[in-house]
């Protein structure tokens, strides 16, 4: 059995697809491997999966943990501080490397009022009181990233990497479907999230002319299928959703030679 | 405030989006029929979008669209969005209404063998440049690539040409749905439009509608065996 190992950093647009995507205890997507195991049963990936902050976190992590949040016990559910300040990604040897755009554009982060690190409170508003009155007295917020500054911080993750490794790396853009956004004059709505997502999706086909990354088209799959069939809400796929990215995941990966001709 | 007892309408867009336009007007009209009787009639003509503007004839709203800008000759981005800037400033100065049609981000068998879709790049600069030409001139902006986008290019059997009739109704809904929002305001009741609005039906009845218009157009065939 022939086995590649992905090393994918994002969130649920890129566990969903690639692991599996769950409602409550029903499965409703298992992962490419369900792909593989009709297309090339003597193959399979091996996917280690790492949530993501977002971009300039990455950028500053060193894998530990900064001393005032070490002693604290957050709610913060899938995104623990082993990943928020994990560097796993320049070090983990892989096949091929997975990232997304998803968490530039849509997370807010605070930073540390004294040694400036980054910090994503997932959750905040269930934390208990006392953990809240904390997270304000030592951090303040931070802007939400635009489109330059996230291929800017991107190409550094990139050159990283490439330091490292010769794999391909593969980043998802993300569909600029909206459900229930209905504008049709934008006088003073110059960053509502389908304008955002529409930059941040023509900046990353820069960012792949220049460096040759590979982009994990989930905008034109959306069009292509229909956004009322593959995605749940902006970012969340159906089961159907999960399989045509995996698909179009798969293809790019044989494109890279790193698989038999699987479809 | 008087409101119109007709409304003109001067469609400035590309050959392959007549029928869509059409249908758009069709769905409007019958839409505001069912909220009130007694509501205007709606004229429709079409223009060449490379003509000068008919000063001597001119429309409460202006559609147009970006589509023939995919075929106009290469230049920079920057050229492209100063021409739309003049253009639609220059409808602008009639008084009409513009609305200005995005295009649907699908193009069929134009990925090249590096993987990349120069044309499909093209389309997403431009449905950005809609948004930017909304935000300076504050023109309306029909989101034909959202409406589409919904349903699927697969299932609407069109690229970004709209060469289908179903792929024609549903991006008629995505006009319909803009001159219902903002298009008609300056002519129209705003009571009669909220109600056609309603009538015109939300985001996820679409669907629905589009099997409805389907089933409508294979009726008469199977009449005729």
């Amino acid at each position: 059995m022939r086995r590649l190992t992905v090393f994918a950093k994002g969130n649920l647009d890129v566990r969903d697809s690639l692991l599996v995507a769950r409602s409550g205890d029903a499965i409703l997507w298992n992962g490419i491997n369900a792909l593989l195991r009709e297309a090339s049963p003597d193959t399979r990936i091996r996917v280690q999966h790492e949530t993501w902050t977002r971009s300039d976190a990455l950028l500053r992590a060193n894998g530990k943990v900064p001393a005032d949040l070490a002693g604290r016990v957050l709610p913060l559910k899938s995104h623990p501080l082993e990943t928020q300040f994990s560097d796993r990604l320049f070090s983990a040897p892989a096949d091929a490397y997975i990232l997304s755009i998803q968490p530039d554009l849509n997370f807010g982060l605070v930073r540390h009022r004294q040694d400036g690190h980054l910090f994503h409170p997932f959750d905040y508003p269930a934390w208990s009181e006392d953990d809240r009155q904390w997270l304000r007295a030592s951090y303040e917020n931070c802007a939400m990233l635009d489109a330059a500054a996230s291929m800017d911080n991107l190409e550094r993750i990139l050159s990283r990497l490439r330091a490292v490794s010769d794999a391909p790396i593969l980043i998802y853009n993300v569909s600029a479907v909206v459900p229930g956004e209905n504008i049709h004059c934008h006088v003073g709505m110059e960053d509502i999230l389908s304008t955002r997502i529409r930059r941040f999706n023509l900046a990353l086909i820069s960012l792949s002319q220049r460096t040759g990354v590979a982009i994990i088209d989930v905008d034109r799959l959306v069009a292509q299928h229909g956004a009322d069939r593959l995605k749940i809400d902006t970012t969340h796929f159906t089961a159907l959703g999960c399989e045509v990215v995996a698909r179009e995941v798969l293809r790019t990966l044989e494109d890279h030679g790193l698989l038999d001709k699987v479809f | 405030m008087s409101f119109s007892s007709t409304i003109s309408i001067t469609a400035r867009v590309d050959r392959e989006e007549v029928p869509a336009i059409t249908v758009a007007v069709e769905m409007a009209a019958q839409a505001m029929k069912m909220a009130a009787e007694a509501c205007p009639s709606i004229t429709l003509r079409f223009e060449d979008p490379a003509s000068p503007t008919d000063r001597a004839n001119v429309a409460h709203v202006y559609l147009t669209t970006l589509l023939p800008a995919l075929d106009a000759a290469a230049g920079s981005l920057a050229d492209v969005e100063r021409h739309w800037m003049r253009y639609l400033a220059d409808l602008g100065e009639t008084g009409a209404t513009i609305l200005l049609c995005n295009i649907f981000r699908h193009v069929r068998d134009r990925v090249l063998a590096d993987g990349s879709a120069p044309l499909l790049g093209k389309i997403r600069e431009l449905n950005l440049l809609a948004v930017t030409l909304s935000h300076r001139l504050g023109i309306q902006v029909a989101d034909v690539d959202r409406e589409m986008a919904n349903i699927g290019a697969r299932r609407l059997l069109s690229d970004y040409r709209q060469r289908s009739a179903i792929g024609s109704d549903a991006a008629g809904y995505a006009i319909a749905q803009c001159l219902l929002r903002g298009g008609f305001d300056a002519v129209v009741d705003p009571a009669i439009l909220e109600a056609a609005q309603h009538h015109l039906g939300s985001f996820t009845s679409l669907p629905v509608l589009l099997d409805e218009r389907a089933r409508q157009r294979r009726a008469p065939a199977a009449a005729h065996g």
